[in-house]
């Protein structure tokens, strides 16, 4: 019973004070699917190079909603703790909660808060599949792709939230080991070497059974 | 044998060089309202921050509320009363939702005072806490931890930077709570005249050592400056404790403390005129008591 | 009430609440059986400890210039008329012992005090 008030003041408290950022990414996220639509509203007895024309247009737009979904996770993620730096955590700190409730608390109310912008991604996606008359052989899958792109935010998002959440000793050797991989980069490079630790880490991450390999593939919403 | 609210036991802390807190032993007995006084800088907050967990020390334990710290902190914070020296409630929420947040965390919470305790406060429900005033945010900060219900009650100046008006309203509202249960407060001021009023124990604390902790009436009436024309011949044991001697051509000056009227006789004994025995308040006490207890020792 | 009460006077607070309490059941401002404010509302009012008010109540009490019934609170009692006079006396007494005190260190001597009392009494009626 004290649980489920105390996470609803968490969830309000992380919603006022992100609701600004979720709203324009909800905007955005609603205008996205749209905009791929916008050549075209009777496609269905265009001749083949007009479709041709209109898939590439949709592609190009779709191909903008890995990075949104990057965009999202990262700025959901960092405003799960910035309110409590500036007071050093100590309101955090001296609740009658042990830090792991608290922690997951947040992480709970965050992943919610995550539902806004995709939520109004699957709106779009949808009016936009419905909004257009498909030439036979063209489909949409509005509900495919709106799934897609919450599960990357949310991925991204606990990536992120995990690293916020690290001791500070943790977060400097966070910082640390990509800061030295970058530098050990640029040596590699000077000695016009093969190797990129930085490119490496890149294709592991993105790669199945990579974490991050979500945003890869195909996000087209409009699809022979 | 009752627990006491708050039990230190030889707490050493030491972040760097230059400050340290060492063999600190606080003892705070229940329903006592005990002042922690020390010039800026001794270590009051410090000491404060290593007893609610926000600082590990280095070594020796912690009791508070019969409970370890800081393992037990969750249940120990369940009936504690926290307001930090700096504001550290969330800026972008408001005056209610501020409470309402911070009473969920507590099963005890009493809703109806906290209702109460803003009106008597004038403070508005839909001001936002980055533009209320400091004030404002004092009486803010000080009704979430009554309407907690607390045992015990931590304040780290509470009344610092605030106007008189503001002041007098922030300590009516905690000692009517005090009034009404049997909490302990743990407070922490310079402000010593304030505390003056309201403590019944004090403990002086002076660059992170326990300087002298005893029942306030023991303080305030047992310091004297007592003004002596003849020197006493012999200096042995004195039934009082001397915290500081100053001497002229003319005469002495002494600070002690313990000091009971009959104590006069020990003069007489021992070849001294009393010239005058001047009461020190708090404040002069204060400042005795430290210069004292930074002098060397005399053999 | 306590307008006056000093903390850092070597008085301890709760004689000085006692002192400003017998004086005004004595002199009728606290009629006999009126409730004295409850130790909650005093220790608030005047902001001393609730501990040091409940001190100076049980040392009237003792006095038998009050009384406390249980659930009640705290009352005044009806104070016999030669008690109210010592009261009075004493009360007189203090003031003159403070006027001469101060008098004594500005200078003036008994025929100025004297002097300006009767100017001061006697231009009243």
């Amino acid at each position: 019973m004290r649980d489920a008030a105390v996470f609803r003041q968490v969830l309000l408290a992380q919603w006022r004070w992100a609701r600004l950022a979720l709203v324009v990414l909800a905007v955005v996220g609603f205008a996205i699917p749209l905009a791929s639509v916008f050549y075209g509203a009777d496609l269905a007895g265009a001749g083949r190079s007009r479709v041709g024309d209109w898939l590439v247009a949709a592609d190009r737009v779709a191909s903008v909603l890995p990075y949104f979904a990057l965009l999202t996770g990262v700025l959901v993620g960092v405003m799960a703790w910035t309110p409590d730096i500036a007071g050093r955590h100590v309101y955090a700190l001296t609740l009658p909660v042990s830090r792991a409730y608290f922690v997951t608390l947040r992480f709970v109310a965050g992943a919610l808060l995550t539902l806004v912008p995709a939520g109004a991604f699957a709106v779009g996606a949808v009016i936009a599949s419905v909004s257009v008359s498909l030439p036979p052989g063209v489909h949409a899958h509005p509900a495919d792709v709106a799934a897609r792109f919450w599960l990357a935010t949310l991925t991204v998002y606990a990536i992120i939230f995990a690293i916020s959440s690290a001791s500070r000793r943790g977060q400097i050797a966070i910082i640390s080991i990509i800061g030295g991989a970058v530098l050990v980069d640029l040596l590699l490079l000077t000695l016009s070497a093969d190797f990129s630790i930085t490119a490496e880490a890149f294709a592991l991450l993105t790669n199945w059974p990579g974490p991050l390999a979500i945003l890869t593939g195909r996000w087209a919403l409009f699809d022979v | 044998m009752t627990t006491h609210a708050i039990e230190t036991r030889d707490l050493c802390y030491r972040p760097g060089p230059g400050f340290e807190i060492r063999d600190l032993s606080i003892k705070v007995r229940q329903g006592a309202i005990y002042g922690f006084l020390g010039p800026n800088g001794a270590g009051k907050t410090t000491t404060i921050q290593l007893l609610l967990g926000l600082r590990r020390a280095r070594s020796g334990s912690i009791s508070i509320l019969g409970l370890d710290a800081p393992r037990e902190l969750p249940r120990i914070l369940g009936s504690t009363g926290y307001v930090p020296e700096r504001p550290h409630l969330y800026p972008y929420l408001s005056v209610a939702e501020a409470i309402r947040y911070h009473g969920a965390f507590y099963p005890g919470f009493d809703w109806s005072y906290a209702e109460q305790l803003r009106k008597a406060f004038d403070l508005r429900e839909g001001a936002k806490l980055s533009r209320v005033s400091k004030g404002e945010m004092g009486k803010l900060m000080i009704l979430l931890v009554l309407a907690q219900r607390p045992d015990l009650l931590v304040l780290d100046e509470p009344t610092d930077g605030l106007d008189p008006v503001v002041r007098r309203d922030v300590l009516s509202a905690l000692l009517d709570f005090c009034s009404q249960g049997a909490a302990t407060v743990f407070i922490s001021s310079h402000l010593v005249h304030e505390l003056e009023r309201i403590c019944d124990w004090v403990g002086v604390l002076d660059r992170g050592r326990l300087a002298a902790e005893l029942p306030m009436n023991a303080f305030k009436n047992g310091i004297k400056r007592i003004r002596l024309g003849r020197a006493p011949s012999l200096v042995g044991d004195t039934p009082f404790v001397v915290i500081s001697q100053e001497r002229s051509a003319l005469e002495q000056v002494w600070v002690v403390r313990g000091w009971q009227p009959t104590m006069v006789q020990w003069f007489d004994g021992v070849g001294a005129e009393v010239k005058e025995i001047v009461d020190l308040d708090l404040e002069d006490g204060f400042v005795e008591l430290l210069r004292g207890a930074r002098a060397p020792q005399e053999g | 009430m306590f307008r006056h009460i000093d903390p850092g006077s070597p008085i301890p607070l709760y004689v000085q609440i006692a002192n400003r309490l017998r004086v005004a059941v004595a002199t009728g401002e606290i009629p006999p059986s009126a409730p004295l404010p409850s130790v909650r509302q005093l220790a608030a009012e005047i902001r001393v400890n609730p501990a040091t008010v409940v001190q100076a109540y049980r040392e009237l009490e003792h006095e038998g210039i009050v009384e406390s019934r249980q659930g009640a609170g705290t009352f005044a009692r009806e104070v016999s008329d030669s008690k109210k006079g010592a009261e009075r006396h004493r009360e007189a007494r203090r003031l003159v012992r403070g006027l001469v005190t101060q008098a004594s260190v500005l200078g003036l001597t008994r025929e100025d005090l004297e002097h300006a009392w009767k100017s001061e009494i006697g231009g009243r009626s």
